[in-house]
């Protein structure tokens, strides 16, 4: 079998307490790379470390103690209860020969209240919103209570509303967050730093200001973009050329 | 009638007071049909008063039919226990085996295992001898080397879901057609025995018997139930409960030799019941939902019911003639789930 790059030449640091975001086209390699920082994939070559261990040392359990994940997509594939999932969270928490206790359902039940679905605890998962169903997925990220979120392209799919409302969450945990997005403009509102990618290698990281300016959009994604202030946040604002810069005729 | 007591007989609490009654009720019934009609009270004097001929500390002697003491002691209750024990066993590896595949079709049919014990058992019994331990060895053998079968084909795919399942039918389909193929050149009468055998039958039970599979089942049960958190999670996807810890490949490669260890066992004292692994997971996770801990207590509650009744229509139906119970299970069973999801959509 033919074996492909997908990654190269990284390197980076991702410090405590920071909201990162990784953005990039299709195909830039944001999801391998969180794959690798959650431990699913392994680099054939370099190495990543947490808390300046090799991530090679930590066993699955040590690493989803330290790392909660929110996926793209998240579907049960047998109607799970909304609470069943949510509860999922106390497994790298919990020793395979304990059982769950009055205050652990107490502390699941808290998270559902923070995310706003307590309500529609006992309600199946399959049945949720997308919105809801990414909502679930941080408060079972909350009940996993682990140092580092990470969320792979956590608002595909959702209106803008619950876009908003999964990154304010994540923001609200206090925690260190990294997040892969394509909308570049909530990546601004939201990132304290940036890491641009294209073709598996890292074209910027930086502070927001820095990576996103008309010569990375323009080189990157291919596209003519105005950058000014936004009014509310005082981050970049990027309005795109419709008229110039695309490929398709 | 308060709402407190209301709200028992309802939920979780009041489904398990429900079904542990169903099983209670089912084992005596197991117990009292037959040949020789027993009613409940013949049963509970031969269950608990004395044994027939003894003398009691107070010089009073005991009273017991010896004929039904006989009947209940040695023919019913090892035969009740043993349906009990074959369907709750068969319903708790279909449950397991959906879960780890997701797949809501898997049972240990689907896997080869079914078919690997059968072939492995009816090897041993035309081939070495007809004791039960060999028996149970080829069954054993036989489900194993069906389960090394599956993985060697889907090679390093074998994480793969999709083709460890194509690589368990073909490996069911093949060791089907040796199945097939030893009956064929078997002698007619010994042909006909082994036929009736792999379609399933409880006639033969003896206390004896009992103990592998009792065993092996509880050996089972206990690790599903340390494993619950696990099984769970690999219930929303390989991808999200690697996120969360779980070893998801080893975890599922541990669970089919289980199943396959189960079935086997199974298969070899009682032969092929097939349907029961498929239709009781489905039901349970419609009355209870989907967490496994209490998928695997209905499993055991309404599987081991489902068989007990089964055998005892696969007794009563014909006069002097015993049904195999594997046209019993298919027949009742394929026609229940049609209704279910009929009437019900039924919601896997």
């Amino acid at each position: 079998m033919k074996e492909i790059q997908i990654l190269n030449s990284l390197n980076f640091s991702i410090f405590e307490g920071e909201f990162v975001g990784i953005i990039g086209p299709n195909g830039a390699g944001k999801s391998s790379l969180l794959r690798c920082m959650y431990r699913k994939n392994i680099p054939t070559s370099g190495s990543l470390k947490l808390y300046q261990q090799p991530i090679e040392s930590y066993s699955r359990i040590a690493v989803a103690r330290q790392i909660a994940v929110v996926l793209q997509e998240s579907s049960s594939h047998f109607e799970l209860s909304l609470f069943d999932v949510v509860a999922m969270g106390m497994t790298p928490r919990k020793s395979i020969l304990s059982f769950d206790t009055a205050s652990e359902h107490e502390e699941i039940r808290a998270a559902l209240g923070q995310v706003d679905l307590l309500h529609k605890a006992t309600q199946g998962f399959n049945s949720l919103s997308g919105g809801e169903k990414q909502r679930a997925m941080i408060a079972r990220a909350i009940v996993q209570n682990s140092n580092i979120l990470l969320m792979d392209e956590p608002t595909n799919h959702l209106d803008i509303q619950h876009q908003i409302d999964a990154l304010v969450l994540a923001k609200k945990m206090n925690i260190t967050v990294v997040v892969s997005l394509h909308d570049l403009n909530l990546a601004a509102a939201f990132c304290d730093r940036l890491i641009l990618m294209d073709k598996g290698k890292i074209i910027a990281a930086d502070s927001c200001e820095q990576v996103l300016n008309q010569d990375n959009l323009k080189n990157v994604f291919s596209v003519d973009a105005k950058v000014d202030k936004h009014p509310f946040h005082g981050g970049p604002r990027i309005t795109f050329d419709l008229g110039g810069g695309s490929n398709v005729e | 009638m308060s709402n407190s007591f209301k709200n028992f007989f309802s939920g979780y609490a009041g489904i398990t007071f429900w079904v542990s009654g169903l099983l209670i009720l089912s084992i005596l019934f197991g117990l009292s049909a037959g040949s020789v009609s027993l009613s409940f009270q013949q049963i509970f004097a031969a269950l608990f008063n004395c044994t027939p001929g003894t003398i009691s500390d107070s010089g009073e002697i005991c009273m017991v039919n010896p004929t039904n003491y006989k009947i209940i002691w040695e023919i019913r209750f090892p035969r009740v226990l043993m349906a009990l024990l074959t369907g709750a066993g068969l319903s708790v590896t279909g449950a397991i085996l959906q879960s780890v595949t997701r797949n809501p079709l898997a049972d240990p049919y689907l896997f080869g295992i079914s078919s690997g014990s059968a072939l492995g058992a009816v090897i041993a019994m035309t081939a070495i001898s007809g004791a039960v331990v060999s028996i149970t060895f080829g069954a054993l053998i036989g489900g194993a080397f069906s389960v090394l079968l599956m993985l060697t084909l889907a090679g390093r795919s074998a994480v793969q879901v999709e083709r460890l399942l194509l690589s368990g039918v073909a490996v069911s389909f093949m060791l089907a057609a040796f199945t097939n193929l030893i009956l064929y050149h078997s002698e007619p009468e010994i042909a006909a025995t082994l036929l009736f055998w792999i379609m399933g039958s409880f006639s033969n039970s003896q206390w004896s018997e009992l103990l592998l599979p009792f065993v092996t089942l509880s050996l089972g049960l206990t690790l599903f139930v340390i494993y619950r958190r696990w099984l769970n999670a690999v219930q929303a996807g390989d991808e999200s409960a690697h996120t969360l810890g779980v070893p998801v490949n080893q975890l599922r490669l541990t669970m089919l030799i289980l199943c396959s260890a189960i079935t086997a066992v199974l298969v070899a004292q009682v032969g092929g019941i097939g349907f029961v692994g498929l239709m009781i997971p489905h039901i349970c996770r419609y009355i209870v939902g989907a967490q496994i801990q209490r998928i695997l207590f209905m499993c055991v509650m309404l599987g081991g019911s489902f068989m007990i009744w089964v055998d005892v229509i696969a007794r009563s139906l014909l006069t002097h003639q015993v049904l195999p119970v594997g046209v019993v299970t298919s027949a009742i069973g394929s026609f229940f789930f049609f209704v279910i999801l009929k009437r019900r959509g039924l919601s896997v």
